[in-house]
C-alpha cells in the first residue's frame, strides 16, 4: 500500500513538473528574436514536396518548405524550428501559441484571411487534372452527366475540394480525402476516375504514379501564404520582406528549381513580392540537377529494414502514454467508484453526470478540450500532459463503472461479517471487500488498457507523433501502406499480448480456489 | 447482561419485531426458537448494530442502542467489541486462508502483533478440532468446518457474549453435531451466547433460558424444562413439532 502512495506521488511530482518546465511561448517579433526561433507548424501527414520524413532518417523532416522556413528565419535572424500538428488543426495551434507561424500548402483565401493574418505569396500553385493513362477524359467531358455518375478524388477541404464541388457537383460524385496520395492510388486502382491536385503534388509524385497523366493546363490559380495570429502585422510584414529579399537574390526560384517546382507562374512572384529586379539563380540551368521527386516506391522486406527502427521509436511514444495514464486512470476510477457507492449523498449525482459524461462523448473531442480550450483561460498544459491527463481521465469513467460492479459482487455478508468483528467501514473496504472486488475486476481492467492502448492513436490530434500517426506519415510519403500496416499491426500485438497473458497469470495467481489448500 | 426491552421493528410495512423482552445473564446461554420469518435473525442483527430498530432499548455491557439511524461509530465499535456475531452462511473471507480470517480483526482492531495473533489463534482452533487447517483456503473445508472457523474468528475478539444465528442450520447433521459439541463446551465454560436454533436437544442441554418467537412476537419464555415439557401456547407446541420432526 505504502509503494501505491509512493508512485501516485512521485506521478503527480513528474505531472506538476512538465506543468511548469513549459514555458509560454511569447508572440511579436520581438519574442521570436529574444527567443531565437521561429516555431513553424505543419503536417508531415501531407507529404512531399511539402514536409515529409526524409528517406535516410525517417525521424528528420525535409521538403521545399522546410528549406523555405530555414531561409525565412536566417532573415529574420533566428532559426526555424518545426512543429508537427495536424493539417486541419494548425489554425488552432496558432491561437493557442503553439506555434508562430502557419506554412503548409495553406491557399490564401478570405475565410482564413478573416481569422488570421496572411503574409504575401511565397508560391503560385494551380490545380491539375490526373487520370488514368490513355482514359480520354478531360475537365469538359466530366462535366457532362453519365450514368453512373463519375468519380473524381479531392483533398477535403481544399481549393480543388470547392471547384470540383462548384464546377461538376451535378455531374459527378466528388469523393473527399484526408490524404492527397490516396486520391491518386484511387485513381490508379481504379476506384475512382480521376483527382483534382495541387501542382507541387503532382510534380513531386508523378515518378510514383506512372500510370496517371495530367490533362490539360493547371487551373484555378492560387498562393500559398504564411498565416499568423491575427493582428500580428510586425511579424507578418517582416516576412514579406523576408519573402521580398529571398526572390529578389533568386533563392526562391534556385529552392523550387531544386524541387522541380519552378514554372512560368512563379513569374507573378515578383509583382505579388513587389520585386522590381531578380537575380538569375546560382546554379546554371544546364548544370541544374535532376529536381528532388518522390523516391521510387519500395515495397516488401525493405520497408521492414528501413523503417522498422523509427516505428518502433514511435511503439515507446505509445507505450509510454498508456503506462503513464492508466494508473492514473484506475485510481481516479476507484475513488469515483467508492465515492458513488459510499460517499455522502450530494456527490453521488456529481460522479454520476462525471461518468455519463466522460462516457458519453468521445475521447478526441475531451482531448481537443483540454488541449484548445484550457489556453484561452490560461492553463497551458503540455501536449504530453493533456494526452496522458486526457487519457486518465476518460478512462477514470470506464475503470469507475467496472469497479462499481467489482465492489457490487462481493456479498453484502462479507461486509458485515467484517463489522461484526469490529474493523470500521473503511478497514472492511480495505481488507474485506477491495481485496476481493480486485479479482473480479482484473480482466475487465486489462482489457480496458489494450484498449486504451489502442486509444492512445486519438493523440495524435493535439500534435502527439505516436504509432499509429508515424504509420500515416509513413505511409503516405512512402505508400508502401500495407507492409507499413502489418508492421504496425504486429508492433500493436506485441505490446498487448504480453499483457493479457500477465493477466491471465495474475488472474489465476489471486484465485483462492486454485491457492494451495 | 445484554438487556432488550420491548424492541419493535417494523420493515415495508409489516411488523418484523413486535416488542420482544430478553434478558442474558453473563455465563448463561439463551435460546431463541421459531419458525423462518419469526425474527430470530432480525433480532440478532439488532443487537449486533447490524440493523436499526423503530421503538425499544438495547442496551449491551453499557452500550446502549437507541431507536432511529444507524447508532454513532464509536458506540458502534464499542458494542462490537462487546458481542460477537456467527452468521448462518459462516462469511468467511475467501481470500484469505483459515489463520488470517482469524487474525485479521485482532490485528487491524486491537493492534495486536502478528505473531501474538497467530498464537491465540493456533490455540483457539485446536480447541475447535482445527489443527492443521491453519492455512487452509475456506472453500477446502466442510460446512461444519467454515462454521467452527467462524466461530473461532469471533471468539479471537474476546467478546463478552457471543450471538449466533442458526449455526448448524446450513450443515447436514453429522457437522451439525461437530459444532454443537464445540458450542457446548463454550457453553460449560461460561461463554454468554445467544443462540437462534433448531437444535433442540442443544437447546436443552446449554440454555437458561429459551425464547419462543412466533410472527415477531415472543409468545413464551422460560427454562427449557418449562417450554419444552409444558408449552403454554398452541404455536409452541407447533414449533416443537416441526423442530423434532
Amino acid at each position: 500500500m505504502r509503494a501505491v502512495v509512493r508512485l501516485v506521488v512521485a506521478w503527480f511530482v513528474f505531472l506538476s513538473l512538465s506543468w511548469v518546465a513549459r514555458s509560454a511561448r511569447a508572440d511579436d517579433l520581438d519574442a521570436i528574436r529574444a527567443r531565437g526561433t521561429l516555431i513553424w507548424g505543419a503536417d508531415q501527414e501531407g507529404g512531399g514536396p511539402y514536409v515529409y520524413p526524409r528517406d535516410d532518417d525517417p525521424n528528420v523532416v525535409t521538403g521545399f518548405e522546410v528549406e523555405l522556413a530555414s531561409a525565412i528565419a536566417r532573415e529574420l535572424g533566428v532559426r526555424a524550428q518545426f512543429f508537427q500538428g495536424n493539417w486541419d488543426k494548425l489554425p488552432d495551434l496558432l491561437r493557442t501559441r503553439e506555434i508562430d507561424v502557419v506554412m503548409n500548402g495553406y491557399e490564401l483565401s478570405a475565410e482564413r484571411a478573416a481569422v488570421m493574418e496572411a503574409s504575401k505569396p511565397y508560391y503560385v500553385y494551380g490545380l491539375q487534372l490526373l487520370v488514368r493513362d490513355g482514359d480520354s477524359l478531360d475537365w469538359a467531358s466530366l462535366a457532362k452527366k453519365k450514368d453512373p455518375k463519375r468519380k473524381i478524388g479531392v483533398l477535403v477541404g481544399s481549393a480543388a475540394d470547392t471547384l470540383s464541388t462548384n464546377e461538376l457537383g451535378d455531374a459527378v460524385e466528388v469523393v473527399r480525402y484526408e490524404g492527397n496520395t490516396d486520391c491518386m492510388r484511387e485513381v490508379e486502382t481504379k476506384k475512382l476516375d480521376a483527382t483534382l491536385q495541387d501542382t507541387p503534388i503532382v510534380a513531386f509524385y508523378s515518378p510514383r504514379f506512372p500510370a496517371l497523366q495530367a490533362v490539360g493546363a493547371p487551373m484555378a490559380e492560387g498562393h500559398y501564404v504564411l498565416y499568423g495570429r491575427k493582428g500580428e502585422t510586425r511579424l507578418i510584414a517582416a516576412i514579406d520582406e523576408a519573402l521580398a529579399h529571398l526572390h529578389e537574390r533568386g533563392e526562391l526560384e534556385t529552392l523550387y528549381r531544386k524541387y522541380g517546382l519552378w514554372n512560368d507562374q512563379q513569374k507573378a512572384l515578383d509583382g505579388l513580392l513587389g520585386v522590381k529586379s531578380r537575380s538569375a539563380p546560382d546554379a546554371p540551368h544546364a548544370e541544374e540537377p535532376p529536381p528532388i521527386r518522390a523516391a521510387p516506391r519500395k515495397r516488401g522486406l525493405a520497408i521492414l529494414t528501413e523503417y522498422g527502427g523509427v516505428l518502433l521509436q514511435s511503439a515507446g511514444m505509445t507505450v509510454l502514454l498508456s503506462v503513464l495514464s492508466f494508473p492514473l486512470a484506475i485510481f481516479l476510477g476507484l475513488l469515483v467508484a467508492l465515492g458513488r457507492m459510499y460517499g455522502p449523498r450530494w456527490l453521488k449525482p456529481i460522479l454520476a453526470a462525471y461518468v455519463e459524461l466522460l462516457r458519453g462523448t468521445p475521447l478526441m473531442l475531451q482531448l481537443y478540450f483540454i488541449f484548445f480550450f484550457l489556453p484561452e483561460v490560461g492553463l497551458r498544459p503540455s501536449a504530453m500532459l493533456t494526452a496522458v491527463l486526457g487519457l486518465a481521465i476518460n478512462y477514470s469513467a470506464y475503470e469507475s463503472e467496472i469497479y462499481r460492479a467489482g465492489l457490487s459482487a462481493v456479498p453484502e455478508g462479507q461486509v458485515e461479517a467484517a463489522l461484526s468483528l469490529g474493523l470500521s467501514r473503511w478497514q472492511a473496504l480495505r481488507f474485506v471487500v477491495l481485496p476481493q472486488a480486485t479479482r473480479v475486476v482484473i480482466p475487465p481492467v486489462v482489457n480496458d488498457f489494450v484498449a486504451l492502448f489502442k486509444d492512445t492513436s486519438v493523440c495524435s490530434v493535439i500534435t502527439i507523433v505516436e504509432l499509429t500517426k508515424r504509420y500515416s506519415v509513413l505511409s503516405m510519403s512512402t505508400q508502401a501502406t500495407i507492409e507499413l500496416m502489418i508492421l504496425t499491426a504486429i508492433l500493436y500485438l506485441a505490446m498487448s499480448l504480453p499483457l493479457s497473458i500477465a493477466s491471465r497469470r495474475l488472474e489465476a495467481r489471486l484465485d483462492p480456489k486454485r491457492a494451495q489448500s | 447482561m445484554i438487556a432488550v426491552r420491548s424492541l419493535r421493528k417494523s420493515r415495508a410495512g409489516k411488523d418484523a419485531l413486535r416488542g420482544i423482552d430478553l434478558e442474558v445473564a453473563p455465563g448463561s446461554v439463551a435460546a431463541v426458537i421459531g419458525s423462518s420469518g419469526s425474527g430470530k435473525t432480525t433480532l440478532l442483527r439488532c443487537i449486533n448494530g447490524l440493523e436499526s430498530f423503530d421503538d425499544g432499548v438495547i442496551d449491551a455491557f453499557g452500550t446502549t442502542l437507541r431507536p432511529g439511524r444507524a447508532a454513532g461509530h464509536d458506540e458502534l465499535a464499542r458494542l462490537r467489541r462487546s458481542v460477537g456475531m456467527v452468521f448462518q452462511g459462516f462469511h468467511l473471507f475467501p481470500h484469505m486462508h483459515v489463520l488470517d480470517n482469524l487474525t485479521l480483526a485482532p490485528r487491524a482492531v486491537l493492534g495486536e502483533r502478528r505473531d501474538e495473533a497467530e498464537t491465540r489463534g493456533r490455540a483457539l482452533l485446536e480447541r475447535m478440532g482445527l489443527s492443521g487447517r491453519e492455512k487452509s483456503m475456506p472453500h477446502t473445508l466442510s460446512g461444519g468446518q467454515q462454521q467452527r472457523v467462524a466461530i473461532a474468528r469471533a471468539m479471537m475478539m474476546r467478546p463478552k457474549a457471543l450471538l449466533l444465528d442458526e449455526p448448524t442450520s446450513a450443515l447436514d447433521p453429522r457437522h451439525a453435531l461437530d459444532v454443537l459439541a464445540v458450542l457446548l463446551e463454550l457453553a460449560r465454560d461460561g461463554q454468554t451466547m445467544i443462540v437462534a436454533t433448531h437444535a433442540l436437544s442443544f437447546a436443552r442441554k446449554a440454555a437458561a433460558r429459551v425464547h419462543v418467537l412466533a410472527d415477531g412476537e415472543q409468545i413464551e419464555c422460560g427454562s427449557p424444562d418449562e417450554v419444552f415439557d409444558n408449552p403454554r401456547h398452541e404455536a409452541t407446541r407447533t414449533i416443537l413439532d416441526a423442530a423434532r420432526g
